[in-house]
């Protein structure tokens, strides 16, 4: 048994490298790989559906039935690596809070799980009605999944913003210790302290901005037609909230080039 | 005597027109022509006066400064569009 030990780890090394190399990357690739397939068996599908619709014969049925199948099968795998690529976005972005990263992650698994088991319902099917209710419960559960896309795309743009904030406020705190410091030294800071206030101002808003487009993205409903003019709105007031942290870095330039002149 | 206003009488409007001709071209000569954009004198900024306060070289500020810099880059660098991850656009309505 000792002798097998080796051999054995040896075996499971690969896997493990496998898991390692499995980045975001990867998962964008897989995905784009399963949507070209995608578009591709809809297209068969299409042609396969009106020869059927026009000829009723039962190879045009039998026929439309394989490709009705192959495509939603595609359609199936598009959303389940759409979803992972989205898993491994919102792993390797930093700044999402432990619970909010690990609430995404339970929903996302909740309907890649759901996706699988849709998947397996599929070859059972015998006729196209029987494709077509498999089909109508994936309309009936695909509204969920696109608001968890864009509320999972919000919490990635609020990571990101949030690791940048974090970064700036460090810099607006120790130039503050500076200011405190030249204003010790007996010299007339009232200007830069000025400055700074503005600098913070702006960091304010941006965090008004941030708040906003959470506003907006964790108020999209399944029955919502038009779920992306919400998230453009969003996205308008995530590019705000990205300027006002410029121009709050602007500010701070400004200050440090006052502090650095006669 | 009498011959000499006679030559002035003559000679005095032909004087007075070559006059007129002379005074009109130099007037024509100095008038502002059009002139195009990229002959228009542009204002050059004066070069700022930096002097240097005692702090310019403290190792604290300089330090900021280096990390506003990057922020700055960082900020710049932040991808907004995230267009390629959106929800993908797939045929839901299956009918026949």
């Amino acid at each position: 048994m000792k002798r097998f030990l080796p051999t054995f780890l040896l075996l499971l090394l690969p896997l493990t490298v496998n898991a390692q190399d499995f980045d975001f990357n990867h998962a964008f690739q897989d995905y784009l790989y399963n949507y070209n397939l995608y578009r591709s068996s809809h297209l068969e599908y299409v042609s396969a559906k009106s020869e059927y619709l026009t000829y009723k014969t039962l190879t045009a049925q039998t026929k439309a039935l394989e490709a009705t199948q192959k495509m939603l099968l595609a359609r199936a795998e598009t959303l389940k690596t759409y979803l992972t690529a989205l898993r491994m976005k919102l792993k390797e972005t930093t700044g999402v809070l432990n619970y909010q990263q690990n609430m995404y992650y339970l929903k996302l698994d909740n309907e890649v799980t759901w996706i699988s088991s849709h998947e397996t319902s599929l070859p059972s099917a015998a006729t196209l009605d029987d494709l077509v209710k498999i089909s109508q419960e994936a309309e009936k559960r695909y509204p969920t999944m696109e608001i968890l896309a864009y509320q999972t795309l919000g919490t990635v743009m609020t990571g990101k913003e949030v690791t940048l904030r974090d970064k700036i406020n460090e810099q607006i705190s120790k130039t503050e210790s500076k200011i405190n410091q030249i204003k010790e030294a007996g010299e007339d800071t009232t200007t830069l302290e000025r400055w700074l206030i503005q600098a913070k101002e702006k960091i304010k808003r941006s965090e008004e901005k941030e708040k906003e487009a959470q506003n907006l993205l964790s108020g999209i409903k399944t029955t919502d037609k038009n779920k992306i003019q919400t998230w453009n709105k969003a996205q308008k007031a995530f590019e705000e909230e990205n300027q006002y942290l410029k121009e709050a870095v602007s500010y701070l330039k400004e200050i440090l080039r006052e502090i650095k002149s006669e | 005597m009498n011959k000499i206003p006679k030559i002035l009488m003559l000679s005095l409007p032909i004087l007075i027109l070559v006059l007129v001709i002379f005074l009109f071209a130099r007037i024509q000569k100095q008038s502002p022509t059009t002139t195009t954009g990229s002959e228009v004198p542009t204002p050059t900024p004066t070069p700022e006066v930096f002097v240097p306060s005692k702090w310019a070289g403290d190792e604290e500020v300089l330090g900021i400064e280096s990390n506003i810099l990057n922020l700055e880059k960082d900020l710049e660098n932040v991808d907004l569009k995230k267009l390629q991850l959106l929800p993908p656009s797939l045929d839901m309505k299956v009918k026949f």
